[in-house]
């Protein structure tokens, strides 16, 4: 089993609550959380910091979270990180879609208990 | 020519034949009259003029007194008789001055024949011979009078009967005239006024079917060229107007589009929104109750619990906010749809989240549909859960399910014996955000019956309620029949 201390997860949202509330989740189980307010500052941290996974919001202001994950994806020295996004609308089909072809490992309504959210985090670590 | 022109013509000229007829019947009526009254005289002058032979013949052989003075008051007869007549014919009038005549010299051989006789015993031999010419001229004289009167009364039988021929012919040629006179009219009016009303009736029925582009031929300049005339331009005005209405129409149904639309993203956005932050409140007041409650005291425990509550209410308002502003999205996709089997699965599914709740629920046959199976599914578990919720109070709570074919419809009903309503206020239970209740007494968003009614609406359908307060409540949809299958 992964030791959750040995594991960065980076959490890109623009909103602060947010991000201290999901942050505060799975800094509880003891994963060490770095935080980003947008798309260029997600990019920049993930490429220095190399982050195990990132979580990422969908409605970013400037560069939306389809853009910064296609990005993400097509960077040599970002494009192993697994990516869950995040999202507070109904995911449709056609959503769903742009995900899979996004190369996205994961998408998490954001209504989702804490319970939830650190065993789809898990599961996706596990994955890669 | 117009109209009434020709029915004006038509009804003076049968007039006046009518009148010419009548003349004639009435002249020769006149004329028939006086050859009557010729051949009344005629035969009288025949009758006295007899009786006047009979008398001198009775006078030749027996020579009685009496003879002779009958003869004289015959003859004062028969000259009263003539001299009284009042003869306007010049023909008759000289027939009888013969007749006058003859008979003045009757009377002069009579008065010398009856003084020979006086004188007779004196001269008997020497009178004879007088006496037999005397007698010869009378009767001869006798036999011209009776021959001038019977010739008159044959004149006035042939008078008669040419009077009555041309009397017939008169009055049939007036009748033939008439009678063609009429058939020419009643062809000229038929073709002014049923060709021109059969045009306008063709030209009504099209209208009449939708038809506003057919217009009626105008020829005639009477009054149903004019009638056709105006109805040709009020159908003008007509589809002027129809077109215009169609345009205003087409503009409103714009308008109303987009401002549904706009609507419809604003309400999805909105919902959109207040989402994320919610999502905050209840996550930050979660960890609150989870790590912090030991050092709150009671009330901030109370605080709290107060928080997460509303926080759940304003998630539940936000879903079915949400629901309602997609049923308007999204087009219909209808399949066979079994009612019985849909509503016992969303029954079971809704029991299970109550499990505490004794529940007596029935469930009828219910006929099989076509319907959105999503929508439909909606329908059932917003009526049956708010039949549970209301039903909270009952010592026993009963819950029936059933159905009602009609001719074109189906109606299901779900009854309850809850809380129920004032009918008063049934007008609002379908409204967005309306309710009947208090949170306080019975929890919910106001939007459950609302999306009840717009699915069903988009089906073709029809939503209703009837309740009694504390009474119960009996909610019922109708779906058209003809998507209706068993």
């Amino acid at each position: 089993m992964l030791d959750p201390k040995q594991i960065h997860i980076l959490l890109i949202d623009d909103d602060q609550s947010l991000l201290r509330l999901f942050g505060g989740y799975l800094e509880k189980v003891g994963f060490q959380m770095l935080y980003a307010h947008n798309g260029d500052e997600g990019r920049e941290i993930a490429r220095r910091l190399q982050p195990n996974l990132i979580l990422l919001d969908l409605t970013l202001p400037e560069m939306d979270g389809y853009e910064v994950s296609s990005r993400l994806k097509k960077e040599e020295i970002t494009k192993h990180i697994p990516i869950v996004i995040l999202t507070s609308a109904d995911i449709s089909p056609e959503a769903e879609k742009l995900f899979k072809e996004t190369g996205v490992a994961d998408y998490i309504h954001k209504s989702v208990q804490s319970a939830e959210l650190i065993d789809r985090v898990k599961k996706v670590l596990n994955a890669s | 020519m117009k109209v009434r022109t020709r029915l004006l013509f038509s009804t003076v000229f049968l007039s006046i034949v009518v009148l010419l007829i009548n003349l004639v019947v009435f002249v020769s009526g006149q004329r028939v009259n006086q050859a009557n009254q010729k051949e009344i005289l005629a035969n009288n002058i025949v009758r006295d003029a007899s009786d006047l032979n009979v008398l001198t013949d009775d006078y030749l052989f027996y020579k009685p007194e009496r003879a002779k003075q009958q003869w004289h008051i015959r003859y004062a007869m028969l000259e009263k008789l003539i001299n009284t007549q009042e003869i306007s014919d010049p023909q008759t009038q000289a027939s009888l001055d013969k007749i006058k005549k003859d008979l003045d010299r009757s009377k002069t051989l009579f008065a010398q024949l009856t003084s020979t006789d006086m004188s007779q015993n004196k001269h008997a031999t020497a009178t004879s011979e007088k006496e037999e010419r005397l007698i010869g001229q009378l009767k001869i004289n006798s036999q011209l009078v009776l021959s001038s009167a019977l010739r008159l009364s044959s004149e006035a039988l042939h008078e008669r009967e040419v009077i009555r021929q041309n009397t017939d012919l008169f009055i049939f040629s007036f009748i033939f005239a008439m009678v063609l006179v009429t058939l020419i009219t009643f062809y000229f009016l038929y073709r002014a006024i049923v060709g021109p009303i059969t045009n306008l009736s063709s030209v009504a029925k099209q209208v009449h079917k939708g038809n506003l582009s057919k217009r009626t031929v105008v020829k005639a300049r009477d009054e149903l060229g004019e009638l056709a005339a105006t109805f040709n331009s009020m159908l003008d005005a007509l589809e002027e107007s129809h077109k215009d209405l169609e345009k205003k129409v087409q503009m409103r149904t714009k308008e109303l589009e987009a401002s549904n639309k706009d609507l419809e993203a604003f309400s999805y956005s909105v919902s959109h929104d207040l989402r994320a932050p919610l999502r905050s409140i209840d996550g930050f007041s979660e960890i609150l109750q989870q790590d912090y409650l030991a050092r709150l005291d009671d009330e901030g425990k109370g605080v709290i619990k107060t928080i997460r509550n509303n926080t759940h209410q304003m998630e539940n308002l936000i879903d079915d906010l949400l629901t309602f502003s997609r049923l308007g999205r999204k087009p219909i996709t209808t399949q066979t749809v079994n009612m019985k089997r849909l509503v016992h699965v969303v029954y079971a599914d809704l029991k299970k989240a109550n499990p505490s709740r004794k529940i007596n629920f029935s469930c009828e046959d219910l006929p099989t549909i076509n319907a959105d199976p999503a929508l439909i599914k909606q329908v059932w578990i917003n009526l049956l859960s708010n039949a549970i919720k209301y039903t909270n109070k009952q010592q026993e709570a009963t819950i029936t399910v059933g159905s009602k074919t009609e001719k074109d419809k189906i109606i299901y009903f779900v009854k309850d014996n809850g809380a129920g309503f004032d009918m008063k206020y049934v007008y609002k239970l379908f409204g967005v955000f309306q309710r009947l209740h208090s949170n306080a007494d019975f929890d919910g968003t106001g939007v459950g019956l609302a999306i009840v009614q717009r699915v069903i609406t988009k089906h073709g359908g029809k939503v209703w309620a009837e309740g009694k307060v504390n009474n119960g409540a009996t909610f019922s949809f109708s779906l058209p029949s003809d998507v209706a299958i068993g």
